[in-house]
């Protein structure tokens, strides 16, 4: 569906956000992993029209999305990172004006779009109320009804669970999975888990490029031998960093667990672990930025 | 802990960028009032710049200002640690309430009253600037700066701090503090308005907080010489009202302290009981739900989503507190200006629809610009703020439309405030005070329509401008810019209306409707409204949608987007917009006379001078007869004059050349010719013509002068930006024509009255100074009339539409009817001063006979309103003036209206001429308004006799012969037409206005015999002096005296009269040398009198009569023309009275006065006692204002009981 080609975007400050993105998105969950600056927002700002790549093309089904972007926001429904509201409107009114600014005319057809997705979102019993007061939670599943208006084929949601319960984290993905059957929806976050769970497929973007891309599972099995694992006392770490490249370190009753990366048995009491998606993440990273590391030393 | 608060806080303050903007700010401002010659605050005339009054002047100024930099300081303290998060630290820590907010609020009060200094640092600097004129300076004394420091400044700059620190703990936002401050401003002049008008100032002083009043009344009757060299007095009243607002500044903070809570306020019980009642109402409302979603179809929605875009963004510009407070202000303004439009001497005026509009629009445009630069800024940059731009953004919004729709959004929103809500409230207004005929017809055309292109145009610039701005704030800088530019650029000579955007004005009137540029003012209003597509199309085309837009990426890429619609909309906007400017350039400048003004004026002017004074004292040819022949077509707004003159040489040589003057470029000159001369020279731009005789006119001898010139309205015509060239510009009016020869006709002659005015423009343009006026010794000066015209027959034939009504000088001798057109001639019964006017409109006339004379009204037939009042005031008038002064020389007496453009009252011969809203429009409804109307139209008619009959010789006093004496008249009129109790009330005002008159005189001021055309001596002065004249020597004596003038110099020729003939004639009447010297200290001498009522005690006596004791205070000083003062022995007759109301009141009469006697009172204090069989609740020494005081203010006292 959504085919991107040679994506690059450098800002007026020389900031390479993207450098050559080429990735296809068919229907379904799609997860963008990637650290804080990984260019994951101006790749979804670029694909929602927002910004014009420096260079690249984008296509979405028949749509050459920077020659009409206009056809392709008739068919988008997007969800920023961080966003506001007007001030002193209610959660009622304002949706109702997305629905119209998005090109619902008929009177009757924005009273149904807003009263079905406020009864879908759970925000019904809240509707007159100022959307500049909702919590986070609230507030991002307004996000998220305004995104749904009007039945888009493409839905974009950038980091959509910071700061979310979990119980509200867990009701925002069971609206998104529904509707994610039948269109192509990016979820763009930094929670490996949420990645785990819903997306069928899945890139890992890090210093504008995509190091990664298949499924979750293909990839933990891809990753399996390489990860190995150790226990040891916290004084210790450093001599292994020095030693090992280390991915990531948690306690775990005391003492330290440390897991590292290595393409054959590093010995020194490692022992090899069944990855998880984190550690595919993880290591994806340390890879990524290898060659910097090097460059440095 | 305290100062430890305090002490960082001020250092604080200080590292803000606020602080040195503020200092930078009010010291620049500060510099430029003190340096610039042209603004000059609390200074001017003989002040000097750094005199104690101008420095205190500059510093309350500024520190009613400064409020915006407090507020900017002490918002801060209370904000501060919400906004950053930081207060929750804070206040968890063990600081307690008191030091923090008390030390807070010091350390920012101490900052702002540093930054303050900036001023007196500014102005001192700015005395030792080398281009300052060293004539407007004094010495530096430190003192001065002190005192206007520590007792004006420092006090409002806590006051201001204490006020909006207080508004800061209460609402916690920096947004709100500004527009409080905004609100308390417009209290505050509204205040201050108010407290103008009452009685007693000294009272309005304690209600006035910035202690302006206070101070005002300690220095409100100093000279200059006094204002420039007296340090500043420190009067119980100024301490009193700064140590009351002190308190009041102490309590506010207070308070403000105590309210403040640290923690978060929780919501009561009521309200968590209505949420849960809302709560169960609204999960009752079963929402419609759909399996699927209804599709969009953005394609077909653009004009669906513009109307929605544009609603919502009104209905959130309705939504925000800014626009309710600027709502609130508006109305305030409006209210307040409309209560005081028009009105003189406290006379209110109807407000009718004409009258009121100007100002109606002036405040409407204050409020468009307020509102148009603020919520341009707020929609343009909301959804950036609000952070939902991108939400936005990618929504199948056509880019059109973003514009376009937070364009209407504005405009919607500033039509309902600054068009449908001013409307009604001006409405509302005009039905408020019983006005029905409210003329919507002229609120559409006039206001509705005009202000609501204004709107547009406004809101268009300001979108626009933010559109193309990197930010905001920038944006909002570069239209403070636009506004500074529109009024520099006018002082620049810029003042063609086609480089004033948006600008389109045009006098209004009831009788004349909007025909005085009207026509011009709707071509520059479509003019500019296609300009401002030009400025969508920009806007539009510099919109940023998405992110990472930058104004340098969108200019890079705005070819690709010009494309299309934009091209052509901009082609079309452009293409209109420079033929427009074609046309009406063809038409204002080329079509019709473009008057210029300012400096290039000026600079003609002086060269004009230059050329011709040469020619001054030459003899000239002297004119006799005047015979006009008018076709006027008001319709057509056409008007040709035939004239012809007749002149003689009456001097004793023969005269060779005849100047002749045109009066005005308007004025089209088809044909002139002079038998037996001719023309010699013609200076086109300076309308000068210079004729030779062929054989030089002999002493006695005779020629003629024939002319036809026309005055039309061809096109479009721009209005001259010196609004006194209206009532000329106006001419052929449709409805209303006032022709005056002054500036139809040529004039023969020379005359220096077109020369530059003012010393220091003439020297500027390197004139000599300015001819003074002859001495009143100087015989040779009266063989020169004061009025410069000569007595002339005239023989006027007037042709006109035939529904209209032709007054003309001179007796109506005959009148016709034919063919639609209306012709009647006007013969002079007797020779008249040359001022002719010829007067066309459909008026309705009332006439009237008073004792052979015919008195009559011409009016417009909306305006009935004082026409009876008028005619019986003239009757009064008339009857006094024959009685005591002679026979009136005609056998009518009229009262002509005419249309408003500026021009007031005046006197022609036979003739008082009254614009619309002077006199004609005045509301008398209430009994108790001064009867101003009688007053000015017994003055206007008195020149029947004091300038008409009597006429003074060109030199010094001159105006004491024809204003003061005319002023003495209509006084006369008034005292036997309301009681001699009631003038107390007319005399006061003239009191005030020669305090504050010698107060701001410029030059020298002159005893009244030597008045050097000075109003606040011959108007006001002459009427104080001339009332206590005849109080002393008695009316009808001095009628006599009067009288005798009028038989010694009734129309005759040269030599003239001089106000020395009515002193020795007054002098006549002295019946001791007290009597004599009183008079010389009126006429000769600037005498200031000082009376007044210390201490009045009543007790009561055995008999049950009353006796009251006063204590009087009695001083008298002469003054030199700077206003150094001498002291001088006082001894004479005063009126000492005892009443039951204060006689300053507006319902004083004749029952009030429970005695009044004459008392012999001498300098220095004394016991007066007054037995009456009353009880006195006032006592009064001059308690109705005889003598020139300088206080008049503690003249009457309450009486108090003895026991």
């Amino acid at each position: 569906m959504l085919h991107l080609q040679g994506v690059e975007h450098v800002y007026p400050n020389g900031t390479r956000a993207l450098d050559g993105v080429t990735i296809s998105i068919g229907k379904g969950m799609f997860g963008l992993l990637g650290p804080n600056g990984a260019g994951k927002s101006s790749l979804m700002r670029t694909i929602a029209t927002l910004q014009t790549p420096t260079a690249g093309e984008i296509q979405f089904g028949d749509i050459d999305v920077l020659a009409e972007p206009g056809r392709l926001r008739a068919t988008l429904g997007y969800l920023p990172q961080d966003f506001g509201v007007y001030p002193r409107v209610t959660a009622y009114d304002l949706l109702d004006h997305m629905a119209a600014l998005k090109g619902i005319t008929s009177a009757a057809d924005r009273r149904a779009t807003v009263e079905t997705l406020l009864v879908q979102t759970n925000l019904w019993n809240v509707r007159t109320k100022t959307v500049a007061g909702f919590s986070g939670g609230m507030r991002q599943r307004f996000g998220i009804a305004q995104a749904l208006i009007g039945n888009p084929a493409l839905i974009i949601v950038d980091e959509p669970t910071a700061g979310l319960d979990p119980e509200e984290r867990n009701r925002f993905y069971n609206l998104l999975v529904e509707i994610g059957e039948n269109v192509v929806v990016i979820l763009s976050t930094h929670i490996v888990e949420d990645v785990a769970d819903l997306c069928p497929r899945m890139a890992v973007l890090s210093a504008g490029r995509i190091q990664l891309d298949g499924a979750p599972g293909e990839l933990i099995q891809r990753s399996r031998g390489t990860i190995w694992a150790r226990t040891i006392d916290r004084d210790r770490l450093e001599e292994i960093k020095a030693a090992h490249e280390v991915i990531s370190t948690r306690w775990f009753a005391g003492r330290t667990v440390v897991h590292v990366l290595a393409d054959a048995d590093p010995g020194n009491g490692f022992k090899p672990v069944e990855g998880g998606l984190e550690d595919v993440y993880l290591s994806t990273l340390a890879r990524s930025r290898r060659p910097v590391a090097k460059q440095a030393a | 802990m305290f100062s430890t608060i305090a002490r960082f806080e001020l250092r604080y303050q200080m590292g803000n960028p606020v602080f040195w903007v503020g200092i930078i700010l009010f010291f620049l401002l500060t510099f430029g009032a003190t340096t610039a010659e042209s603004i000059r605050l609390g200074s001017g005339g003989n002040i000097h710049t750094n005199a104690p009054t101008a420095i205190a002047q500059i510093m309350l100024i500024m520190s009613l200002f400064f409020m915006f930099v407090t507020t900017a300081f002490v918002g801060n303290v209370v904000v501060r640690d919400d906004e950053t998060g930081f207060g929750q630290i804070i206040r968890s820590t063990k600081i307690g309430k008191l030091p923090y907010m008390f030390g807070r609020f010091s350390g920012a009060f101490l900052g702002a009253a540093v930054a303050f200094l900036a001023v007196p640092l500014a102005i001192w600097i700015g005395t030792f600037m080398p281009w300052v004129n060293p004539d407007y300076l004094g010495p530096n004394r430190f003192q001065d700066y002190l005192f206007a420091y520590l007792v004006l400044a420092l006090p409002n700059v806590l006051m201001t701090s204490a006020i909006f620190f207080a508004v800061a703990c209460w609402t916690r936002s920096v947004t709100y503090s500004y527009l409080t401050v905004i609100l308390f401003m417009f209290a505050y002049f509204a205040l201050t308005a108010m407290l103008r008008k009452w009685p007693d100032l000294s009272v309005a002083a304690y209600f006035e907080p910035f202690g302006t009043v206070a101070y005002g009344l300690g220095i409100r009757y100093l000279t200059p010489v006094q204002a420039n060299t007296q340090p500043l007095q420190l009067t119980s009243l100024l301490v009193s009202q700064r140590l009351l607002w002190l308190a009041i500044s102490a309590a506010i903070v207070v308070l403000a302290v105590w309210r403040f809570s640290f923690a978060e306020r929780g919501a009561s019980k009521r309200s968590v009981k209505r949420q849960a009642a809302h709560q169960q109402k609204l999960a009752a409302v079963k929402p419609v739900v759909v399996a699927r979603l209804p599709a969009t179809a953005p394609e077909r929605a653009a004009w669906h989503q513009l109307y929605t875009r544009a609603l919502f963004e009104m209905k959130l510009v309705f939504k925000s507190p800014a626009f309710w407070v600027l709502a609130v202000v508006g109305a305030i303004n409006l209210f307040s200006t409309l209560n005081l439009v028009g009105r003189m001497y406290d006379v209110p005026m109807w407000p009718r629809t004409f009258a009121i509009v100007e100002t109606v629009r002036g405040t409407s445009i204050l409020i468009t610009l307020l509102m148009a630069i603020y919520f341009a800024g707020e929609v343009v940059w909301r959804e950036r703020e609000r952070r939902i731009s991108e939400i936005v953004d990618a929504t199948p919004l056509p880019t059109w439309i973003f514009l376009i729709s937070k364009l209407g959004g504005v405009v919607g929103a500033l039509l309902v405030l600054c068009v449908a809500v001013v409307l009604l409230e001006s409405i509302v207004f005009q039905f408020g005070r019983g006005l029905t005929d409210i003329e919507f017809g002229q609120w559409l055309a006039w206001f509705v329509a005009p202000s609501a292109l204004y709107v547009l145009h406004l809101s268009v610039l300001a979108i626009v401008v933010q559109a193309i701005s990197p930010n905001k704030f920038v944006g909002w800088a570069i239209m403070l810019l636009y506004l500074v530019a529109t009024t520099v650029f006018a002082g620049l000579g810029l003042d063609h209306p086609l480089f004033n955007y948006a600008e389109a004005n045009a006098p209004l009137s009831d009788m004349n409707g909007a025909n005085n540029g009207g026509d011009s003012a709707w071509a520059m209003r479509a003019y500019w409204t296609v300009f401002a597509l030009i400025l969508v199309v920009i806007g539009h085309l510099m919109w940023r949608r998405g992110t990472a837009v930058t104004l340098s990426g969108q200019w890079r890429t705005l070819p690709a987007r010009l494309r299309g619609a934009p091209l052509t909309f901009l082609s079309i906007a452009l293409v209109v917009t420079v033929a427009m400017a074609g046309f009406l350039y063809y038409n204002m400048n080329v079509l019709n006379h473009y008057w210029v003004s300012g400096d290039k004026e000026d600079a003609q002017t002086a060269q004009y001078e230059k050329d011709y004074s040469r020619y001054l004292k030459l003899p000239e040819p002297k004119l006799t007869d005047i015979k006009l022949d008018v076709d006027l077509q008001p319709s057509r707004r056409w008007v040709q004059f035939d004239g012809a003159y007749r002149f003689v040489n009456a001097s004793a040589a023969p005269i060779e050349i005849l100047h002749v003057r045109l009066p005005i470029p308007t004025l089209r000159v088809d044909a002139m010719s002079v038998p037996g001369a001719k023309l010699g020279h013609d200076d086109k731009d300076n309308l000068h013509r210079i004729y030779r005789f062929d054989q030089p006119l002999q002493p006695g001898a005779s020629g003629t002068l024939t002319f036809r010139t026309v005055l039309e309205k061809r096109g479009l015509a721009a209005l001259p930006s010196n609004r006194q060239l209206y009532e000329i510009n106006a001419q052929p009016a449709p409805n209303g024509a006032y022709l005056t020869n002054l500036f139809f006709a040529p004039a023969l002659g020379m005359s220096r009255a077109n020369f530059l005015k003012g010393n220091t423009l003439r020297r500027k343009y390197g004139l000599p100074p300015e001819l003074p006026t002859p001495p009143l010794e100087d015989t040779a000066g009266l063989a020169k009339s004061y009025a410069g015209v000569e007595r002339v027959n005239t023989d006027i034939t007037v042709t006109t539409d035939a529904d209209q009504t032709l007054v003309v000088t001179g007796a109506r001798v005959s009148e016709s009817v034919a063919n639609g057109r209306r012709t009647a001639r006007f013969v002079s019964p007797i020779p008249t001063l040359n001022f002719i006017t010829i007067q066309s409109a459909r008026y309705a006339v009332k006439s009237e006979d008073a004792s052979g004379v015919n008195i009559s009204v011409y009016y417009f037939p909306k305006h009935p309103m004082n026409v009876d009042r008028m005619l019986s005031v003239m009757r009064d008038a008339l009857d006094y003036y024959r009685k005591n002064y002679g026979p009136y020389q005609y056998s009518y007496a009229r009262i002509i209206e005419r249309p408003d453009y500026g021009g007031g009252a005046n006197s022609a011969p036979g003739t008082v001429g009254y614009s619309e809203k002077a006199g004609f429009t005045m509301d008398f409804r209430d009994p108790k308004r001064l009867d101003f109307l009688a007053y000015v139209t017994a003055h206007e008619l008195a020149h029947q006799y004091w300038f008409h009959q009597v006429m003074p010789g060109d030199v010094q006093g001159a105006e004491v012969l024809t204003e003061t004496l005319s002023q003495y008249s209509a006084l006369m009129v008034m005292k036997h037409r309301y009681g001699p109790d009631q003038i107390r009330q007319f005399v006061k005002y003239e009191l005030d206005y020669y305090l504050q008159g010698r107060r701001q005189e410029a030059a020298e001021e002159h005893p009244l015999a030597r008045v050097n055309k000075q109003p606040y001596i011959h108007y006001n002065k002459g009427s104080i002096v001339m009332y206590l004249i005849q109080d002393r020597l008695g009316e009808d004596r001095v009628n006599t005296v009067l009288r005798s003038l009028v038989d010694r110099y009734r129309f005759k020729p040269a030599p003239y009269a001089r106000s020395s003939d009515l002193v020795d004639g007054l002098l006549t009447l002295a019946r001791t040398p007290a009597e004599r010297e009183l008079i010389l200290d009126q006429f000769y001498r600037i005498t200031l009198y000082d009376l007044r009522a210390k201490q009045a005690t009543v007790r009561r006596l055995s008999d049950g009569q009353f006796e009251t004791t006063i204590t009087v205070e009695a001083g008298k000083s002469y003054a030199d023309g700077k206003g150094n003062e001498t002291q001088a022995p006082f001894d004479g007759q005063v009126d000492i009275g005892v009443f039951t109301a204060h006689p300053g009141d507006l319902t004083f009469g004749r029952e009030n006065v429970v005695s009044m006697q004459r008392q012999q009172i001498q300098s220095g204090e004394q016991l007066v006692r007054i037995v009456t069989r009353g009880q006195p609740v006032y006592a009064g020494v001059d308690p109705y204002l005889h003598f020139i005081d300088r206080n008049s203010n503690d003249n009457i006292i309450q009486v108090s009981s003895a026991n």
